[in-house]
């Protein structure tokens, strides 16, 4: 066998394609980001007036806000949706690479001196969540802002954005869960903060940092339940404790057990449970 | 949308339906990681889908789109990657050994190319496995001939090196 052969071989297989759907939707993202650039710079630049305006304003009337409303900053053409935007008048109670917020309904809020440049909103399809391409200082960041479940809103930055995209920013950044059919821990016996352990798609498991997978049971062959997608069974460890996923690649509402909190005592146990429940 | 855009739309959906599976294995070789040649596709074809007004008929656009993987920088992204770590089920690697191929053979060969710099691996896979001449790699690579001939003769025995003299390349 020569190398081209082998390199043919070498390369087969692999997980299932991004769905062209997907795959067209991201390219005219791309081109309405591409036009909308242009139009952006000017209404940064605006935005950047207006925040230097607040800032005065409150020096010179003594006023104790944290935040004095602005021009929206980033706002980008239509389609994409205008969200409401202040800037804050201090850098109290802000971190130290702390550049932008969120709140719930969307509305952001840029760190004193914070400029936009370009955004990406939404940032990950069907949630609340925007992609910011912001300066302050001459120093040149990406941030995202999502709003996760709880109404938790997470968000993270790269100081260097090296090359990438918003779009590719926003993409690495993204917790795959937030696509994907995911078995949630509780947080204990009652309700708490959603933790998704594992999520399942396109024949491969997702875990966070810190879960191990104990053993998995493909197919694990449940009548009438998510009959048309891929699924599979899987026991975890996390904080030294064990839980039972029961996962589907479509929307199936997986199923999600621990023995300490539901009396479920293996994984087989937890797929006759799922079983019986159908 | 108007009638050229869903044209295009059209003719791109064909492309991508297609080829993504052959760009997506170039990208592989080139990164070693599943997961990373989807994204270093999905970027690629983003740029194609916003080139594709301005491809005209003499544009190939497997030549445009492996340009942009091959001149990624694989390992930075390689770096930056955060993604969660990910747990591949055997499904994916039965297809190897359907075809005939060891899975330690498949593994030990892609395992080796990552071992190489970039631009070796990169140089390897245009001459040795896509088949594009010194001067072709060259110009893709934006690089010179010369740089071309001894990226790939040291690749190609370091991955002779590497696999053993019974895989021998």
């Amino acid at each position: 066998m020569d190398l081209k052969d082998r390199f043919d071989l070498a390369t087969s297989g692999g997980p299932s394609h991004v769905p062209l759907g997907t795959r067209l939707e991201l390219g005219r993202r791309a081109v309405r980001r591409r036009t909308a650039r242009r139009a952006v710079g000017s209404l940064a630049a605006a935005a950047t007036v207006v925040a230097g305006v607040a800032t005065l304003a409150t020096l010179a009337t003594g006023q104790d806000r944290a935040t004095e409303p602005a021009a929206p900053a980033v706002a980008a053409p239509a389609p994409t949706p205008t969200r409401a935007t202040t800037v804050a008048t201090s850098d109290d109670g802000w971190a130290e690479d702390e550049w932008a917020r969120m709140d719930e309904q969307g509305n952001i809020t840029l760190r004193r001196g914070v400029s936009v440049t370009d955004t990406l909103d939404p940032a990950v399809p069907g949630r609340q969540s925007v992609a910011l391409d912001v300066t302050r200082e001459g120093e040149r960041r990406f941030v995202l802002l999502v709003l996760q479940n709880g109404g938790i809103i997470s968000s993270s930055g790269a100081d260097q954005p090296d090359g990438r995209s918003l779009e590719q920013f926003a993409q690495d950044e993204v917790s795959p869960f937030l696509g994907l059919p995911v078995a949630l821990h509780r947080g204990g016996r009652g309700l708490g903060a959603d933790l998704p352990l594992v999520g399942y798609d396109h024949g491969e498991l997702y875990t966070v940092p810190g879960v191990t997978i104990v053993r998995v049971i493909e197919e694990p062959d449940i009548e009438d339940w998510c009959t048309k997608h891929e699924t599979a069974a899987v026991e975890v460890r996390y904080k030294d404790e064990t839980y039972f996923a029961v996962l589907g690649a479509g929307n199936c509402e997986s199923s999600f057990t621990s023995p300490g909190v539901h009396g479920i005592p293996t994984l087989e146990s937890a797929i006759a449970n799922l079983r019986s429940a159908i | 949308m108007a009638r050229h855009a869903r044209q295009h739309e059209a003719a791109f959906s064909d492309y991508v339906v297609a080829r993504q599976d052959w760009l997506r294995r170039v990208a592989y070789a080139l990164c070693g990681d599943w997961h990373r040649a989807d994204d270093l596709v999905q970027e690629a074809l983003t740029k194609l889908y916003l080139a594709w007004p301005r491809l005209r008929d003499n544009h190939d656009p497997d030549a445009y789109v492996r340009k942009i993987l091959v001149r990624a920088s694989i390992d930075a992204h390689r770096h930056r990657e955060r993604r969660v770590p990910t747990v591949a089920l055997v499904a994916d690697r039965d297809v190897a050994h359907r075809l005939g191929m060891p899975l330690e053979e498949h593994d030990a060969l892609i395992t080796a190319l990552q071992a190489l710099p970039e631009q070796q691996r990169k140089v390897v896979v245009l001459r040795h496995w896509l088949g594009l001449s010194v001067r072709e790699t060259a110009t893709e690579l934006g690089i010179n001939e010369g740089t071309v001939k001894s990226h790939s003769s040291r690749g190609l025995a370091a991955l002779q090196l590497a696999l053993g003299e019974q895989h021998a390349v």
